[in-house]
């Protein structure tokens, strides 16, 4: 599990490097007040999600039911809460509150597993995915983005990102999470641990948090 | 799963956000078309960063700042805004998403906690004034009503909280607590009751004489009436709900005359330059608030108060009261030997000194008790520019800008034509100013 955790960790990074970059253009109190009083006029202010919002947001986004929301979700975020920015300020975007995003996102997905489990034939992310914790189901591809055989654990990827990002995953952010996913032989399966892994990467991007 | 963050993580967190924010500008986005779910159609595309259609786009966008919640690509919710979108029905696409559950869940339930509270900050639990607003909106309540109204919002009976009204609601949060907790759908379980009431001296239930609709809710008195001496009602009345802090319209120039006792004139340099600004309005209006009081978890109204606690002993109830005074708590007489002299509230008949310009005020400048104070609020200008601002802060996230004063004006004006809170929503939403998108 601690083996799993630091790569859930890893995938953070890789996919936080990956996505800020289209992201945080402006911003900030210190930053209009440098400017001065005519810098705001059409200027979209970004922020990211708030203590309250972020359960809801991953439960609207996912599809997931409210009563499939665990426990250990509302546990985890009430743990981490004062990490979390209240009113989903950019300033508040700190080391803390990314690990404290990720931990309650692990839960999140943790969920969204669970529930797919249940489902044999109408799985929204996970499908042909064995969720049962044993390796087997379809080896993650290494096909070039051109060839038409993306693995069950690209397919999942992507559908994430349509629910979550308000877009889709570009092919240089699909080849990332390939990356990191592809340095571990236990996770080239379509397994829990993948599901569980390749969830967290996308949902705890910037491009998830970002509003 | 138990999990352990190391300091080295978080060092390599830390580290990591650096790099990424200096390596952004040299990145090159590809793109993958919408209709990529379909292997075939993910394509490297070094010209293109946008997934989606312009339609598409500003879907998500008023989706994401109206129902604070990030929508899903095939929810059908979402092809009916770009539909709207679409035909040029922009309104009735962002009224969509103020129709979602997360709207009221969220986006609402955050504009209305920070109300509630002296440090105005969406982290604190649901109480009877935060569900009053949201509910209100869902059923497309005037907002004037939130003051004039004599009515209030809780769960129903399936929504699992519990129901006791006088233990769980009118002397505890509880009920609404457990709403909170429990993540229950407020778009559904809201139900409206007719009818503030407060507890006895007896202990039992009876109805609200002076209601001031959220004024007088459980949450705004707890928050304001707990102790004191009830200048913090009417200091966060106009605080909350005009946006007026007390230095924005204090006045030195106005009389004096209702100064309560406890405000020493002397030095009379030190009370002209540091008190009597405030104390002027302030004090004025205080009397609206003269039959509340606060504690052991309610709201007491009209209590008779024969008695003051012996200043020597706090315990002991043996300070004779005059008559004219005794239904006014003791926060009124509180240290009264500082100006003897001073105006002594014996009833809740108040005046208005504070000014006209700045507020708008459309209601006589006198009047009695919670119920006239509401109505001065609620029909002011000032209260529909505070009620833009809100808005414009929950949805834009950015409070406006100084250059941005004849927008606010504009938005007040629109918002005057109904006091539709939803209405005010979409309207600020669909902004350029807001979203940095022109339409």
């Amino acid at each position: 599990m601690k083996k799993n955790l630091t790569h859930l960790f890893i995938f953070g990074f890789s996919v936080l490097f990956l996505n800020a970059c289209g992201g945080f253009k402006s911003l900030g109190t210190n930053l209009l007040e440098s400017l001065g009083e005519a810098e705001v006029s059409s200027t979209k202010v970004v922020a990211v999600v708030s203590q309250n919002q972020i359960l809801t947001n991953y439960q609207s986004c996912l599809k997931l039911p409210a009563d499939k929301i665990s426990s250990q979700s509302r546990n985890a975020l009430n743990d981490s809460i004062k990490s979390l920015p209240p009113e989903g300020e950019v300033e508040a975007i700190s080391a803390p509150m990314l690990m404290a995003v990720t931990k309650v996102v692990a839960e999140v997905c943790n969920d969204l597993i669970n529930y797919e489990k249940t489902l044999s034939t109408d799985r929204t992310y996970f499908k042909d995915f064995n969720l049962t914790g044993t390796a087997s189901g379809k080896a993650v591809s290494n096909a070039s983005l051109e060839e038409e055989t993306l693995s069950s654990v690209d397919l999942a990827m992507i559908e994430l990102s349509r629910a979550c990002w308000g877009r889709t995953m570009t092919a240089d952010e699909l080849n990332i999470l390939r990356g990191a996913l592809n340095k571990d032989a236990s996770l080239q399966t379509a397994n829990r641990d993948a599901a569980l892994l390749s969830c967290t990467a996308v949902l705890a991007s910037s491009q998830a948090i970002r509003f | 799963m138990k999990r352990h963050f190391s300091g080295v993580i978080l060092s390599c967190y830390m580290v990591s956000l650096l790099l990424l924010f200096q390596n952004c500008k040299e990145k090159a986005l590809t793109s993958i078309n919408d209709d990529s779910r379909n292997p075939a159609s993910i394509s490297d595309n070094a010209g293109s960063v946008r997934a989606a259609s312009a339609n598409n786009e500003l879907a998500v966008e008023l989706h994401k700042r109206l129902a604070g919640a990030t929508p899903n690509l095939d929810d059908p919710i979402l092809t009916d805004m770009e539909n709207l979108i679409s035909q040029g029905q922009l309104e009735e696409a962002a009224l969509v998403a103020t129709h979602q559950p997360s709207f009221y869940s969220i986006t609402l339930r955050d504009f209305a906690v920070k109300m509630t509270n002296k440090e105005q900050s969406v982290s604190f639990p649901l109480n009877d004034l935060a569900a009053t607003i949201i509910g209100g909106v869902r059923d497309d309540i005037n907002a004037t009503e939130f003051f004039t109204g004599n009515f209030f919002y809780k769960g129903n009976a399936s929504s699992g909280a519990p129901q006791d009204l006088k233990n769980d609601i009118i002397l505890s949060n509880n009920h609404y607590e457990s709403l909170d907790n429990s993540g229950a759908n407020l778009m559904e379980v809201l139900e409206r009751v007719n009818g503030q009431q407060v507890v006895n001296p007896q202990g039992n239930l009876v109805a609200l004489a002076d209601s001031g609709g959220i004024l007088t809710s459980r949450a705004f008195m707890a928050a304001h009436a707990d102790a004191g001496t009830n200048r913090r009602i009417i200091e966060y009345s106009f605080k909350v709900f005009l946006c007026k802090p007390m230095d924005e319209w204090a006045n030195s120039s106005n009389p004096d005359n209702r100064v309560g006792r406890d405000v020493g004139r002397f030095p009379q340099a030190d009370y002209l330059a540091k008190c009597k600004g405030c104390h002027t309005g302030m004090d004025a209006l205080r009397p609206a608030t003269a039959h509340f009081d606060f504690f052991d978890g309610g709201i007491r109204y009209k209590y008779s108060y024969p008695m003051d606690p012996n200043p020597n002993d706090p315990s002991q109830l043996n300070i004779p009261v005059a008559s004219a005074e005794q239904d006014v708590p003791y926060k009124f007489r509180r240290a009264s030997d500082n100006f003897p002299q001073g105006f002594a509230v014996t009833d809740d008949n108040w005046s208005n000194y504070a000014s006209d310009e700045i507020f708008g005020f459309r209601t006589p400048s006198s009047g009695q008790g919670m119920a006239d104070l509401a109505r001065l609020v609620a029909y002011s200008e000032q209260f529909s520019r505070c009620m833009v601002q809100r808005v414009f802060k929950s949805v834009c996230r950015r409070d406006s800008a100084k250059e941005e004063k004849y927008l606010i004006e504009r938005l007040a004006q629109d918002f005057e034509r109904d006091y539709n809170l939803r209405h005010l929503f979409v309207n600020v939403a669909l902004q350029p100013e807001c979203t940095g998108v022109h339409l």
